[in-house]
This record gives C-alpha cells, sequence and structure tokens, in this order.
C-alpha cells in the first residue's frame, strides 16, 4: 500500500539530501560547534585535498597506493577466475573448493597481514599480497557459484556441436558465468580499495594510508580524511563501473 | 434467492456505484474502471467475467478496500468501504499464506486478530480443517503443500474469521484440471453450508456458470460492464447432473461466444 | 533407503573436509619448510603453541575483550541496522533520502576512520565499537530494506482484511516476512564486523586478539603470533557456522 515515488523525483531528493548534509556541515564547523580539530568543515577538507593534489611529493603517494591496488587486484581477479572456474568445472575438485571456501573465507584476512609482513618484507609486496587475498574470495564465491548454476543443457549442445570440454570452459562457461563474475570483481575492488589503505596504516613508510597515519599524529584531521575522501571515490567510481559493465554484460 | 421479499428492505450486501478508477501514467492518466454499477443481494454468488487487462481484480481489490476508487463509492452492508475490513474476506490466487507460520496458525491469524480466546480458535481451527479436508495437516508449514492444498489453506483462513462477504481473485486460476474441479465443488458445498455472498473473479467461462447465481462480463479497455447473465440453475448443484443440464451447457456457449467475440476485437 | 544415503553423503562430507584441511595444513607446513622457519613455523609448531597458550590467561582475556566489543557492536547493527532497513523500504521519501547517503558512505574505509573517531571518543571501546557497528549495520541496513520492499503485497492485505492495523502489519508480517534477509544481512555483517574489530584491534592497540597478535609481532614472538592467526581463523569459522546455523533454524520455512 505503499506507493512509488516517480525515478526523477527521488532522484531530487537524494541530491537534496546529500546538499543538506554538507549545508550542515559546513556552518556547524565555521561558527564554532566543532572546532578544526575535531571535525574539519568539507571546505578546509576540499582545499587540503586541492593543496594534495596539486604537490607532486603527495601525487607520487596516491601513485603508489594506486600501483598496489591495481597489483593486487589483478592477482585476486586472475587467482579468483581461473580457479573459479576450473575448479567448479569438476565435482570432485568442486567439493574441494566448497571446503576451501567455508573453512578459509570467514578467517579475517587482516590477520595475515604480520605474517605478510614477515615473509614477504616490509616493501610493497605484503601489501600487494593482502589485496590479493581480500579480493580473492568474493571473485572466487562469484565464479564458483556461477559455474555451478550453468545450464548443463548448453554444455550439452555444445558439446553436440563438437566443442571439446576444455575448449567450451571458455567458448560457454566463461561467457555464461561473466555478469556473476563481474559482481564478484566489483565487491572485491571495494574491499581492495579499503584494504590497500588499512595495510599502508597498519605498517609502512609511504602510500596514502601513511600520509593519513602522519596527519594523524600531528593532528591535522583536515589531511586525514583526504586519504579517506580519495580512495572513498575510487572505491565508488569502481563499484559504479563495474556494476554497469556487469549489467551491460547480462543479457539473460 | 428464497427471502427476496424481506432482504429487499435491508440494504443489499454490496452496492457499487458509478465506481471508476484511473492510474497515473507517465504522459496520460490510465483508465482501468468505468463507472461500474453493481449491486450484489446477501447470500448471492456473483462472478466478474472479463479476459486479461479488464481490471476485474483491481474491481476486487477495490470493494476489498485495498485500492481505493478514483470516482463513485461502495457499500457494503450499508456502510462505506473505505478500507480494507473483518466483514470482507480475501482468496487470493496465491494463497497468500504466511510461510512462517504453521497451517495452524495461517487459519487461527485472523481469529486471534479478533479477539477470540485460545481454547475456541484450537476448536475453530479444527472445525475448518475438517471443512476443507486437511486434517491431519495443522502443524505443516506452507512449502510442505501443494497448490490445491494452500489454496484450502487459505479459504479455511478466510471462513474462520466468518466475513459476511467472500472476495476471491481467480482462487483456483493457478491450480491442474483435476485440482480445480475438485476444490469448485468443495465450494459449491461450503457455499451451500454456509451462504456466503461471494464475489468470484475468474477468466473460465465454465468456472463462472458451474458457481455463480449470475455472471457480470466486464469488457476491457477501459475496464466496463458489458453484460449480466443470470444463471437460473438449482442448488446443491452437482457436476454430474450440471454438465448434462441444457441450461448450463447453452450459457456456457452464449457466454463463451460473448469472450471470443470480445478476444476478437483486441 | 533414505538413511544409508545421508549415511553415505555425510561420510564423503567429512571426507572431503578433511582430505581439504589435510592439504591447507600441508600446504602450510610445505611452505613454512621453503621459507625460513623463524618468519614462517609450521603447524607442527603453532598448533601445540597454541594449544599452550590456551592454558594462559592473557589468550583467555584477549578473546573476551573481543568478543565482548563485537557482540556490543553486533547488537548495535542489529536494531539500528533493522530499524533503519524498514524505514528505507517501507517508505518511498526515506528511501530516496536516505540511499543515496548510504551508496556514498558504502565505499568508506570505516577501519581507516578510526584515527578520526578516537579523537572524539578516544582509543577505548567506545571508538572501536563505533567502527565496528557502522561497517556491520550496512548489510543489514541493505537485506532489510530490500526484503521489506519486496514483500509479496497480498501478505500485507491477507493480514489487513483479517484487522491487522498498519502499525501492527510491521510486527507480525513485514518483520517476520522480512527475517530470511535479515538472517543474511547479519551473517554478512558480523564477517564484515570481525574483520573490522581486528583490524580497529591494530590500529588502536588498547586489548584484544588483534592487539595481542600485534604485540606478539612487535617482540618478535612469532611462533605465538601464528598461533593467533590460527585461533582467529577458527573462531570466524564457528561464528560463520553458528549464525549458518542459526539461520537455518529460524527460517526453515522459507528455505526450498
Amino acid at each position: 500500500m505503499t506507493g512509488e515515488l516517480r525515478p526523477s523525483a527521488a532522484r531530487w531528493l537524494g541530491v537534496a539530501s546529500i546538499v543538506a548534509v554538507l549545508v550542515a556541515w559546513e556552518p556547524a564547523c565555521r561558527f564554532g560547534a566543532f572546532t578544526p580539530v575535531v571535525l574539519p568543515a568539507p571546505s578546509s577538507v576540499l582545499e587540503r585535498l586541492w593543496f594534495f593534489m596539486t604537490d607532486a611529493q603527495l601525487r607520487g603517494q596516491l601513485a603508489l597506493t594506486l600501483q598496489r591496488l591495481a597489483a593486487g587486484l589483478a592477482l585476486g581477479i586472475t587467482a579468483g577466475v581461473v580457479l573459479g572456474i576450473a575448479a567448479a568445472s569438476f565435482r570432485p575438485t568442486a567439493r574441494m573448493l566448497e571446503v576451501f571456501i567455508g573453512v578459509l573465507a570467514p578467517l579475517p584476512k587482516i590477520a595475515l597481514y604480520p605474517a605478510l609482513l614477515l615473509t614477504l618484507g616490509f616493501a610493497s609486496a605484503p601489501k600487494i599480497a593482502l589485496v590479493a587475498i581480500e579480493s580473492l574470495f568474493p571473485i572466487l564465491i562469484a565464479t564458483s557459484e556461477a559455474v555451478a548454476l550453468v545450464d548443463r543443457r548448453m554444455l550439452w549442445s555444445a558439446a553436440s556441436m563438437g566443442t571439446s570440454r576444455g575448449r567450451a570452459l571458455h567458448r560457454v562457461v566463461l561467457p555464461a558465468c561473466l555478469p556473476a563474475i563481474i559482481t564478484g570483481i566489483r565487491i572485491g575492488a571495494v574491499i581492495a580499495c579499503i584494504v590497500v589503505l588499512l595495510a599502508e596504516m597498519v605498517a609502512s613508510t609511504n602510500g596514502l594510508g601513511y600520509v593519513l597515519v602522519i596527519a594523524s599524529r600531528n593532528f591535522h584531521t583536515a589531511d586525514m580524511f583526504v586519504p579517506i575522501v580519495i580512495m572513498s571515490l575510487i572505491g565508488f567510481a569502481l563499484d559504479k563501473l563495474l556494476g554497469w559493465l556487469a549489467r551491460r554484460t547480462n543479457h539473460a | 434467492m428464497t427471502a427476496d421479499a424481506a432482504v429487499s428492505a435491508s440494504p443489499p450486501a454490496l452496492s457499487l456505484v458509478g465506481v471508476s478508477k484511473s492510474f497515473p501514467g507517465p504522459e496520460k492518466d490510465f483508465l482501468a474502471l468505468q463507472d461500474i454499477h453493481l449491486k450484489v443481494g446477501r447470500g448471492e454468488f456473483v462472478s466478474i467475467l472479463g479476459p486479461s487487462g479488464c481490471g476485474k481484480s483491481t474491481l476486487l481489490y477495490i470493494i476489498g478496500g485495498f485500492i481505493l476508487a478514483t470516482h463513485g463509492s461502495i457499500h457494503a452492508n450499508g456502510r462505506l468501504v473505505d478500507a480494507p475490513g473483518r466483514d470482507r474476506g480475501l482468496v487470493f490466487q496465491d494463497a497468500a499464506l504466511f510461510p512462517w507460520l504453521t497451517v495452524r496458525g495461517n487459519i487461527a491469524y485472523g481469529l486471534r486478530e479478533g479477539g477470540m480466546k485460545r481454547g475456541d480458535v484450537n476448536r475453530v481451527v479444527h472445525d475448518m480443517l475438517s471443512l476443507v479436508h486437511l486434517d491431519g495437516f495443522a502443524d505443516f508449514y506452507p512449502k510442505q503443500l501443494s497448490g490445491g492444498m494452500r489454496q484450502r489453506v487459505a479459504i479455511a483462513r478466510t471462513l474462520a474469521y466468518d466475513p459476511g462477504i467472500l472476495l476471491m481473485d481467480e482462487p483456483f486460476g493457478a491450480l491442474d484440471a483435476y485440482t480445480r474441479s475438485v476444490l469448485q465443488d468443495e465450494l459449491l458445498r461450503i457455499q451451500d453450508s454456509h451462504h456466503k455472498t461471494i464475489v468470484f473473479v475468474t477468466h473460465s467461462v465454465d468456472e463462472a456458470v458451474y458457481l455463480s447465481d449470475r455472471v457480470v462480463v466486464l469488457d476491457r479497455s477501459p475496464g466496463r460492464v458489458h453484460s449480466e447473465v443470470n444463471v437460473d440453475l438449482p442448488r446443491p448443484r452437482r457436476r454430474q447432473t450440471l454438465l448434462r443440464d441444457e441450461r448450463y451447457q447453452q450459457h456456457v456457449i452464449d457466454l463463451g461466444s460473448v469472450m471470443m467475440a470480445m478476444h476478437a476485437d483486441a | 533407503m533414505p538413511e544409508a544415503a545421508a549415511l553415505r553423503h555425510w561420510g564423503g562430507t567429512a571426507f572431503i573436509y578433511a582430505a581439504t584441511v589435510a592439504i591447507l595444513l600441508l600446504a602450510w607446513q610445505g611452505a613454512a619448510g621453503a621459507v625460513h622457519a623463524d618468519f614462517l613455523p609450521g603447524p607442527a609448531t603453532v598448533v601445540p603453541r597454541l594449544l599452550g597458550m590456551l592454558g594462559h590467561a592473557d589468550v583467555w582475556n584477549a578473546l573476551a575483550a573481543s568478543l565482548r566489543r563485537l557482540a556490543v557492536s553486533m547488537a548495535l547493527s542489529l536494531v539500528g541496522g533493522v530499524s533503519l532497513g524498514l524505514v528505507i523500504g517501507r517508505i518511498p521519501v526515506m528511501r530516496a533520502l536516505i540511499d543515496p547517503l548510504l551508496a556514498l558512505s558504502y565505499p568508506i574505509p570505516k577501519a581507516a576512520v578510526l584515527p578520526i573517531v578516537m579523537l572524539w571518543f578516544g582509543a577505548g571501546d567506545v571508538s572501536q565499537v563505533f567502527v565496528i557497528a557502522t561497517t556491520a549495520t550496512l548489510p543489514i541496513i541493505y537485506h532489510t530494506a530490500d526484503g521489506s520492499r519486496r514483500l509479496n503485497e497480498r501478505l500485507e492485505w491477507a493480514a489487513a482484511a483479517m484487522g491487522t492495523s498498519p502499525l501492527r502489519r510491521l510486527w507480525r508480517v513485514v518483520l517476520p516476512a522480512t527475517l530470511p534477509e535479515i538472517a543474511a544481512g547479519t551473517r554478512t555483517g558480523t564477517m564484515f564486523g570481525l574483520i573490522v574489530m581486528v583490524t580497529a584491534e591494530m590500529i588502536a592497540r588498547t586489548d584484544g586478539i588483534g592487539s595481542l597478535l600485534f604485540a606478539h609481532f612487535d617482540t618478535g614472538q612469532n611462533v605465538s603470533m601464528y598461533a593467533l592467526v590460527l585461533l582467529l581463523g577458527a573462531l570466524g569459522l564457528l561464528l560463520d557456522r553458528l549464525l549458518a546455523w542459526a539461520t537455518r533454524h529460524l527460517t526453515h520455512w522459507a528455505i526450498q
């Protein structure tokens, strides 16, 4: 009995609520409800963001974080998709993969970070590894579930037309699972953005996470917001992009 | 209609005057129902028959008070309808049982909402289960039942709290042919003993003639009353005798050609 | 004979479980042999250490601190997430207003906000619970909103026809009908919460398993550190199984 709003009305209300939050936040800080150390005004965060983007040294920190993000995510996607399709396509390995996921997915992977630091050193490698491990699981789960749901009759049709079993993985299974895989990557990508920042915060001497830690030690609250805003925007953009891609590839 | 003279002084069970319904569209409003006039007597079984998209379900939901009419008024037992009420019970095509409640819980729901005491609730639930031949299924959950059994529970749930008017929205439309005829016969039997006022929406000509005292045919775009047919067949009705009855066959043939003509127009 | 089939199925599952866990342990032991044993001790060293550590109070104290933190956060998330989810799912205007804010807050690294939150509430439980609860609340909101929005309208109509008032319907129809979704959201939320709990404890370094883990790392007690990783893995697995069982138990009527 609840009537839906017209889409245009809903969009305007959405914009209005975001504007309302910013509009309320700004004067609350300007007129002293919060001191800048407790909560800086959005305008001063924006100011610091601008400074950050125009400073070559700080842009370098961003580039480093992005490299780690890209490398980790690429590893996670490759491992997740290859392992997911290969293991889920055969019954015994599919059951083993299920158990593998069941046992390891609930482990808070961040707990492995100290171990990664010990074994891989303190440079970029442990951060890339952690990003890869964290993004692996949602992609692996999505891929293996999608493979299990592929309509057997499609495989039978392909086989009857002479497609070999190995070839069918890439000619039939992969395209059939693509939307689900992209949805898995979408979840993994947002997690990856978060994890790369956390890894740099917990142990690092460079990158955006380190910038956040330094700002925190000096009580430069506006500077603490900058890395968070940047990573949130990157996560937001990746989420939207992959959501669009998942819809584009979904022909069902 | 045995007590026509006595009833005529009191208001009809249902009375619809000039009911119209339009839904807002992106360009212009869509007129679903136009100027519907309908009176249903106490204890009368009226079918609303029409092609898909003629707004017959919408009409039923308006009588139920779930959707408000754009124009016109509806009275149930003399009272203006502007909301759902316990005087009008609904049976939906998908049964709409509460899946988290057992059969017993579903049938008891309306009784508890009416403030009935636990002991009485148990007694009524027991009676209802035997009425719809589901003794022994009290502790089953809806997902464990077949479509026909679910529909029996839905009918029992509605009969249990004893609304004077039953509004049935293609209740047997999703069932297989055999189950459908079994449930039709059960509904006839229940009607013979309970004398409810029933408005029954269907797109099946046979079903409408078989069950009803009167069939109201709706045309579509916009939905409006096309014609009305009194089904002058005696009750109690038995399938074997009725199917051989020439009057039954003539009604089915006549209404069938009306429906065919409407489909041809579309 | 369904019993025999069930038994065979159970036997098969148990075998696959045992085989997979054995392969994981062997892979770990093998990797330990390949890497320096100080940096990556194998399960043969770590498991006995964990059992030994369980005889001391500090592991139990850390575990108690962590679990208390998680339990308080989850209680807050459940109450807040279900309420807000129902508001968004049931009231279109509220959905239009709140949905975009949620979409913006989804990619924010909540644990990374901890240093800022610590400026407000200090390094203690309040700050950590704040970030754990905000993280865990989001999936509960999403699932509750989605479930209560997609609810079969006929169920509500049936209740309305039987005299249930709109407010009462929220309790008697909308909430039970949404329960499977709420359970799914709670399961995801708890797993997110566990991750953020460990992260928050690593950053705040007050108490809890995450804090103890890093304390061992800092002092070079690597075997003890690995033992705690194992403990966290067991904790995650146990929580996940527990929630899966509770979900099955509470929503058996919805599972086909």
